[in-house]
């Protein structure tokens, strides 16, 4: 099945393109010319030891960097072809989902959890066009059923699990074209990650997805394509059955197995 | 022989473990002791301000019936009182009143001793009602209604009552008190006949204990029976509303600018120092800037709780920067994050997420502020707010004292009466800052829920 995805994969032009991109925070370099293609509709998983860049790529993305001081972005990526450093970075984050490290729900109901995004960037215009997209996206993230009768509970009321869930369902309100996810499961407990991986795979039908993860199981169970960072460069990347059985470069195997890291 | 080697550091291990528990129960008792004292000293400090406060609480009147005799006033019998009634002619029917209690004499020094068991104002007061009384019953006559039993007439008589001066307030209260060191301390301010008549008018039932409603009423005065707190209690309030509106605004604004928005450079840093060291400023300094400032370069009016507001503003902006920075820095990175990701703008993150969660700490911030506020005595000595004023302004442009000032005014008078005042005006001042700090804490909670 791996295969037949790759295949009809190779038909469309890639969602992300990065060429030659550094990242300095201050003197200090943490990202070294990293290119990378990302295809559209698949989950593309970032691995790599703590501190190789892979977070830092992921925040290029949607120019989360920019708000960092000190942090410089340098080189050439664009969504669909568009150049995402001559869009404005707001309109280019409304574009892009986010999910965080640490369940980070806002101190506020549930319900307007999801409907904050919508609401700034007006995108529904009746109270019931509103009701309907929070119901759609809490659905979608598999918690509509869970906090149904409880809509206008504050969000901290729910479980890590819940919680995080909560925040994928505020990102994809948005409808956005690629969802970018850093390490979403750390936080959590086994079972409550098992079900934001069945979600993910859901979610890829419809959205490109972008997941950080420390867990070389989590990248093998949810990820299409596989891209292995190290010390701020991108050492090998390619399909994830084949990052996994027949890595092609030393480095990979040795972090595969366990050897670095 | 690896065997007794275990055994012994088992052992030395042992005594070491004893020790540090000895250690731990040492220092537990030392913060133990130090809760002891400090609650000892409260105590003891509460203590002391009540007891000297409450003598302020109450006062002793005397029962006089005053026969508006035509003697005195002219006309005849049954004619209305005249619009005016000079202060002469009310003193002499106090005299009068007292001559029919305490026996008729016409002796000068007699007469002295007489009047000086009231206050020195009781004639005024007399004054006043009867003109009073006699506009109230005027005004009903143009009303074209003939109530003639309403108004007061020559020949009336009434029963009033007056304050007693303050000795022998004071003397009266100590011999209800049964507390003989306090009956020898005021013996001395009171002349034999004095003490005389006040024991006849007691033992007739004319003098009675009652409550000081006066002094919450009423504003500063040259006779501690009068004396109230009213004027400074609305100076206070003029003051710290006008710092508040001051140094609310600009501090919040200062904070969210510095945490949120401003570029961690050289010059931000430079003013987050000074901004720091600004808090740990002698408030008298500020007081300088303030007369220096307000008053001699733009020459606002003196002694007006508008400059005392201003002063008290500056004073408690850092503390309200100071706790605002460090209440917004406090919410989590992670809901900055979580709103920028979503495509909101960094006002909107600070606005709608931000602020809100950190308000509780502002106004906790604030509140602290304002109650520093209200206590802060020497800048508004600085700027003349310092000034013996009988009346309560009406504007915060009007001259007027505040209550920290009215407290220090009063311990400073020679009268003895007026230290009771100052310790009650302590009371007051202790009140209002329990409350502020209440409200501080249930802003906090309520805000808590919400979030």
């Amino acid at each position: 099945m791996q295969q037949s995805l790759e295949k009809q994969n190779e038909k469309e032009p890639p969602k992300i393109v990065a060429r030659g991109v550094n990242v300095y925070y201050g003197e200090k370099q943490a990202l070294f010319s990293v290119g990378l293609e990302v295809p559209p509709r698949r989950v593309t998983a970032l691995i790599g030891p703590s501190g190789c860049g892979k977070s830092t790529f992921l925040r290029c993305i949607n120019r989360m960097n920019d708000v960092i001081d000190g942090c410089r972005v340098e080189g050439f990526i664009t969504i669909d072809g568009m150049d995402i450093f001559s869009l404005d970075a707001v309109g280019l984050r409304a574009r892009i989902g986010m999910v965080f490290q640490k369940p980070n729900p806002f101190p506020k109901s549930i319900y307007e959890n999801v409907a904050y995004g919508v609401r700034i960037h007006s995108l529904a215009k009746t109270k019931s066009d509103l009701d309907a997209i929070v119901h759609h996206s809490l659905k979608r993230a598999g918690l509509a059923r869970e906090v149904s009768d409880r809509l206008h509970d504050p969000a901290y009321s729910l479980s890590g699990g819940q919680q995080q869930r909560l925040c994928i369902a505020r990102a994809i309100a948005l409808q956005p074209e690629l969802i970018l996810m850093d390490e979403p499961c750390s936080a959590l407990d086994p079972i409550a990650t098992a079900r934001i991986e069945n979600l993910i795979a859901e979610l890829s039908r419809n959205y490109t997805i972008l997941i950080v993860t420390h867990s070389m199981q989590q990248a093998a169970r949810v990820s299409h394509r596989t891209v292995f960072f190290h010390l701020g460069r991108v050492i090998e990347s390619g399909a994830t059955n084949q990052i996994f059985t027949k890595p092609r470069r030393k480095q990979t195997e040795r972090y595969i197995t366990g050897r670095i890291g | 022989m690896n065997k007794n080697l275990d055994s012994n550091n088992l052992r030395i291990s042992d005594l070491r473990l004893r020790r540090r528990h000895r250690a731990d129960r040492r220092y537990r008792l030392y913060g133990q002791l130090a809760i002891v004292f400090a609650l000892l000293f409260l105590l003891m400090f509460f203590f002391s301000i009540i007891t000297r406060a409450l003598p302020a609480f109450w006062y002793q009147r005397v029962n006089l019936s005053i026969e508006l005799s035509s003697r005195v006033l002219g006309g005849g019998a049954g004619d209305f009182l005249p619009r005016e009634i000079p202060e002469r002619q009310a003193r002499k029917l106090l005299d009068e009143a007292l001559a029919l209690e305490l026996g008729s004499s016409d002796e000068r020094a007699t007469l002295r001793a007489r009047r000086a068991l009231l206050t020195p104002l009781a004639a005024l007061e007399l004054k006043k009602l009867l003109e009073e009384r006699s506009q109230h019953q005027g005004s009903q006559e143009q009303g074209g209604e003939q109530e003639v039993n309403q108004g007061i007439r020559i020949g009336d008589k009434l029963l009033l009552p007056f304050a007693l001066s303050s000795a022998s307030d004071n003397y009266i209260s100590s011999l209800q008190a049964n507390r003989l060191a306090a009956q020898e301390a005021s013996t001395s301010s009171l002349s034999e006949p004095q003490r005389r008549n006040l024991s006849i008018l007691q033992q007739r039932g004319l003098i009675e204990k009652h409550f000081n409603f006066a002094f919450f009423v009423r504003s500063d005065s040259r006779t501690a029976s009068s004396a109230g707190i009213w004027g400074a209690l609305i100076g206070s309030f003029w003051a710290l509303l006008i710092a508040f509106l001051l140094a609310f605004p600009l501090g919040l604004c200062t904070a969210i600018h510095l945490q949120e928005f401003a570029p961690r450079n050289r010059f931000t840093y430079i003013i987050e120092v000074a901004i720091y060291n600004l808090a740990a400023v002698p408030s008298i300094v500020f007081g300088l800037l303030g007369l220096s400032i307000f008053l001699n370069w733009w020459h606002l009016p003196r002694s007006a709780p508008l400059v005392g507001g201003m002063v008290l503003a500056l004073m408690t902006l850092p503390t309200i920067v100071v706790a605002s920075r460090n209440a917004l820095a406090s919410v989590s990175e992670g809901i900055r994050s979580a709103g920028l990701a979503l495509g909101a703008s960094r006002e909107q993150v600070v606005f709608h997420h931000v602020l809100p969660r950190a308000m509780p700490g502002i106004l906790t911030g604030t509140i602290i502020g304002m109650a520093q506020a209200l206590g802060e005595t020497a800048p508004l000595l600085m700027i003349g707010m310092v000034a013996f004023v009988a009346q309560a302004p009406l504007t915060p442009l009007e001259p007027a004292t505040a209550l920290p000032v009215q407290i220090f005014l009063w311990a400073d008078h020679p009268d003895p009466a007026f230290s009771s005042r100052s310790a009650a005006a302590i009371l007051v001042m202790l009140v209002f800052l329990i409350v502020m700090n209440a409200a501080a804490v249930i802003l906090r909670r309520s805000f808590e829920r919400r979030g």
